[in-house]
């Protein structure tokens, strides 16, 4: 299974900064896939992934931004996997892989939902449309939903809604 | 010398205790005894009144009043009721449409186990569903599998790009 995964908001990854420091949780952490929401770039190549990854081990599927916000990136480690196919939606990049010795199916949705309510009901439409379609593997949906889960969750966005923390991290993991 | 003695500020910060427990942030709350259990808010707000910089006050108070949360927009005007929806493990209102969605979902499709499907099979079981899934909303495939890709062209809806990737655009059908 994929042992390590870094979900990072970014707000941009037009800076070396930042691409270093996203470079350097890559290597420090280990990472064998990393999810990137608010890129900000139209156009994701090789050297942008291969800049971000650390090395050439990586291959990619993007949505690119769309005006002046915006922007999924999934990148993950290529030597352990094998890339069956990438959808594509509204506000989500998902792609299926075969992972490990194994060859373990593995549908990761990187998602990065919008604010209002009518976009979010088509984003989970469409993500459990796919999700029964495609339903013989294990899923992990992960990024910023734009939702509140619980009790707790909505405290501590009220505490931190004007200093909003630098990324925001949720999963959701279905496992058979 | 001047002497700074009794020049201190006076602290304004009030810790009230009222029918809806204890308030954490009271700095700009003032407390008048007007009857039982009356509350006045500095800067003449009194029983819902809003001016000026009072307005914020206001709202400040209600919100704690509420249990601490703030409303999202599809819950506004939901009541005063906080948007607990993973109460005791099951959803208790359908506050945002993420709930509503996976309720209906998982009451309604039952999940199936295909885990057991040879490789061969299974890949010409992809094609078909995402041949299936074309009318979906502006969804795209780019798949990558010679195996998938092969049934997807017998099927005849496939696209070639320019790096030789089978693009299948679900937007265009």
């Amino acid at each position: 299974m994929i042992n390590d995964s870094a979900f990072y908001y970014v707000r941009g990854l037009g800076g070396r900064v930042k691409r270093k420091v996203v470079k350097d949780l890559v290597f420090d952490q280990r990472v064998d896939f990393l999810a990137i929401q608010e890129s900000k770039l139209e156009v994701v190549t090789k050297s942008v992934c291969r800049g971000l990854w650390g090395s050439d081990d990586c291959d990619w599927a993007f949505l690119p931004t769309i005006g002046n916000s915006g922007g999924i990136i999934s990148i993950w480690r290529k030597s352990v996997s094998n890339l069956l196919f990438s959808f594509v939606g509204e506000g989500f990049v998902g792609v299926c892989l075969e992972w490990g010795r194994n060859k373990k199916r593995c549908f990761v949705v990187n998602i990065y939902s919008k604010c209002d309510l009518p976009a979010r009901q088509r984003l989970w439409a469409n993500l459990v449309s796919l999700r029964h379609a495609f339903d013989d593997g294990v899923w992990c949906m992960v990024g910023d939903f734009n939702a509140v889960m619980g009790s707790t969750h909505e405290i501590s966005s009220n505490r931190s809604f004007t200093t909003k923390s630098s990324y925001t991290v949720t999963v959701f993991k279905y496992e058979d | 010398m001047v002497s700074r003695r009794g020049c201190k500020k006076k602290k304004n910060k009030k810790v009230v205790t009222t029918a809806l427990g204890k308030s954490k942030c009271l700095q700009f709350v003032k407390v008048v005894n007007k009857g039982k259990d009356s509350v006045r808010r500095k800067g003449g707000l009194e029983g819902g009144d809003t001016k000026g910089k009072g307005k914020k006050r206001g709202v400040a108070v209600d919100v704690l009043a509420h249990g601490g949360g703030f409303l999202l927009d599809d819950e506004a005007g939901g009541g005063d009721v906080p948007s607990n929806n993973f109460d005791n493990g099951s959803p208790r209102r359908s506050g945002s449409g993420l709930h509503l969605i996976l309720e209906e979902a998982v009451s309604l499709v039952p999940e199936t186990r295909m885990a057991n499907i040879p490789g061969s099979s299974r890949k010409d079981l992809d094609a078909s569903r995402i041949f299936s899934l074309q009318r979906s909303n502006g969804l795209v495939f780019s798949v990558r599998d010679k195996a998938i890709t092969t049934k997807l062209v017998a099927m005849g809806d496939v696209e070639v790009d320019n790096n030789g990737r089978r693009v299948l655009d679900m937007s265009d059908q």
